[in-house]
């Protein structure tokens, strides 16, 4: 059952974009989403990545109202999200699977979602214009049937609707999904034209996509929140350090084996392609005396020192995540 | 494609009243010994009194006929046996078009998932009220066409009186505003609940039958809109009450359904 009255006070919470407070959503004895509760601050560009079946859709059919949560509450800029009332100044969504009638025209489907959106005829067909310029479709495709036109551009006719309202949060469920990649990198550049201004989530399975337009990051696995916050923080957060040499030490096998003494140091390889020595600390504190005295290590073995990389990709710490709460 | 369809319909019913109607008449004025075959004129007159041997002799074909009103009304002369054969025909025509033009209002937009984008923007109450309403109008101005056309072709004939006519149309079209709202709620019933378009059709045409069929049995058809159509277009109170019900039955309960339906 779902209380507002136990997250009721807004001044004991933050007042984020997004706020999300112990939601959950069962179908059956499915648990969709569990007890998941994220923040999403104003002006983020948040991705939300998981694998298939971890409940980003359902996520998003949740803050749309789309779903009857079965606990747990949630809030656009303290105004909580009620099931079966229109997010109308809230929440713009493209959802994952819904489709366009194919009948009509891409402008007579946004100026009629306009008008389902509170404007008046004119304003209906300003907005229309507007936001299909904004994705870039000229008057040619404005007055096409939308099953005349192609898979990208339904699309972009689709997240034009997201821009019918104003200032709304908008939430992109896997807007680049079997788009083309011309396509999809305009897409992309739509969506970070927008970050700062619109506070927007954004799913996919392309981790690379996530890692280069997104300002925060959160990591869904199996209904639960695994990880969330700042994408930078998250990557520098990581416990993998890489040190490349310039110059490999005389005996590598010797080095490694002094480093894997140190009580600070979890695991440690050579890759000798590089060459590179990666480890991975215990314990995140205290990881610059370990760091220093890799380095020593590595002086004291005639190597010589290249760049120190700390952290890995968006992807690696996604599988790591995904992997450790299976 | 909606009028080639109804226009098909009303020449077909319209070519099915003229054969009908030479039928009738001519049972009628042989029926009627007092009133000479040339005497055509006074053929509602001869039908009134066929009626009242009729129902005085044979009481059970009352019910036949649709009941007490509607034996009433026929027997005073207010309603042309012509208009009562249109309307009986109408009676089992109208429940099945209504069901067609509009069992996909709903569930195409469910199916297609198109209701989410309009449910992110309006109250799904307010949808479904004005999809009730919009598919209320069409029936109303389609079978509006439908009605007249066929009356207009009957009144062609010599055996019909257009004063009966025009009498007995502000009842029909009261009756009949209140018989297209109770169907179109109903189809509305059917195409929220039934996903895909199709299954809500190919189910909401078995229902229909099938209540259909339950009328042949007594009292069932006291309470099923089938059975008090005939009243219903002769002002019958109880008709009334049975249409208004199952306006807010049918109303109702798809007013529940996609409020509670997750989409």
């Amino acid at each position: 059952m779902v209380r507002f009255s136990d997250y009721a006070d807004k001044e004991s919470r933050n007042m984020n974009a997004i706020e999300i407070k112990n939601i959950s959503k069962t179908f059956g004895k499915l648990k969709a989403v569990s007890e998941l509760t994220l923040d999403v601050p104003e002006g983020a560009l948040c991705g939300l990545i998981g694998p298939n079946g971890a409940g980003k859709t359902t996520l998003f059919s949740l803050l749309a109202g789309f779903l009857r949560p079965s606990a747990g509450a949630m809030f656009v800029r303290g105004e909580p999200i009620i099931y079966g009332q229109p997010p109308v100044g809230k929440i713009a969504m493209l959802p994952q699977d819904a489709t366009l009638p194919g009948k009509q025209s891409a402008r007579q489907v946004l100026e009629l979602l306009a008008k389902y959106g509170g404007r008046s005829g004119d304003d209906a067909k300003q907005k229309a214009k507007q936001s299909l310029e904004m994705v870039g479709l000229g008057e040619t495709q404005a007055r096409q049937k939308i099953s005349e036109l192609s898979h990208g551009q339904r699309r972009r006719v689709a997240i034009a609707q997201t821009l019918l309202g104003e200032n709304e949060i908008i939430c992109l469920d896997e807007p680049t999904a079997g788009v083309d990649p011309r396509a999809a990198a305009e897409l992309r550049e739509m969506v970070v034209k927008m970050r700062g201004e619109r506070t927007i989530i954004f799913s996919s399975h392309n981790l690379l996509e996530i890692e280069s337009i997104c300002t925060h990051v959160a990591i869904l696995n199996k209904g639960t929140l695994v990880k969330s916050g700042p994408l930078d923080e998250l990557k520098r957060e990581e416990k993998v350090v890489s040190v490349r040499l310039r110059t490999p030490p005389n005996t590598p096998d010797t080095l490694l084996a002094e480093i894997r003494q140190l009580e600070e140091i979890e695991t440690v390889d050579w890759v000798d392609d590089e060459p590179m020595v990666r480890f991975s600390l215990n314990n995140q504190k205290g990881s610059e005396d370990a760091v220093n005295k890799v380095v020593s290590l590595i002086i004291k073995h005639n190597g010589v020192l290249g760049d120190i990389e700390r952290g890995q990709s968006l992807e690696k710490r996604f599988l790591a995540e995904t992997n450790e709460s299976d | 494609m909606f009028f080639v369809v109804y226009s098909t319909m009303t020449f077909l019913i319209g070519s099915s009243y003229g054969k009908f109607l030479g039928f009738i008449d001519k049972g009628l004025s042989d029926a009627v010994t007092p009133v000479g075959s040339e005497d055509l004129s006074n053929v509602d007159v001869s039908a009134k009194q066929v009626f009242q041997e009729l129902f005085e002799k044979q009481p059970q074909l009352i019910s036949v006929f649709g009941g007490q009103e509607v034996a009433d009304v026929l027997t005073n002369g207010d309603l042309s046996v012509l208009i009562w054969f249109i309307l009986n025909l109408s009676s089992w025509v109208l429940p099945g078009l209504i069901l067609i033009i509009g069992y996909d209002r709903l569930s195409d937009d469910l199916s297609s998932k198109f209701s989410r984008f309009v449910f992110l923007r309006l109250k799904r109450e307010s949808y479904l009220t004005g999809k009730v309403l919009a598919q209320w109008i069409v029936a109303v101005i389609v079978f509006a066409v439908v009605f007249l056309v066929g009356v207009l072709l009957v009144s062609q004939s010599k055996y019909v009186e257009i004063e009966t006519i025009t009498s007995s149309a502000i009842s029909i079209w009261a009756g009949m505003f209140v018989y297209l709202l109770a169907y179109v709620c109903l189809t509305v019933f059917f195409s929220v609940n039934f996903t895909p378009a199709f299954r809500s059709l190919a189910l909401g045409l078995t229902i229909l039958m099938a209540f259909g069929l339950l009328s042949i049995f007594k009292n069932f058809d006291k309470f099923w809109l089938g059975d008090q159509a005939l009243p219903l277009w002769v002002g019958a109170p109880s008709a009334y009450f049975v249409y208004a019900t199952h306006i807010c039955l049918w109303f109702g309960l798809a007013i529940m359904r996609i409020r509670n339906r997750e989409i």
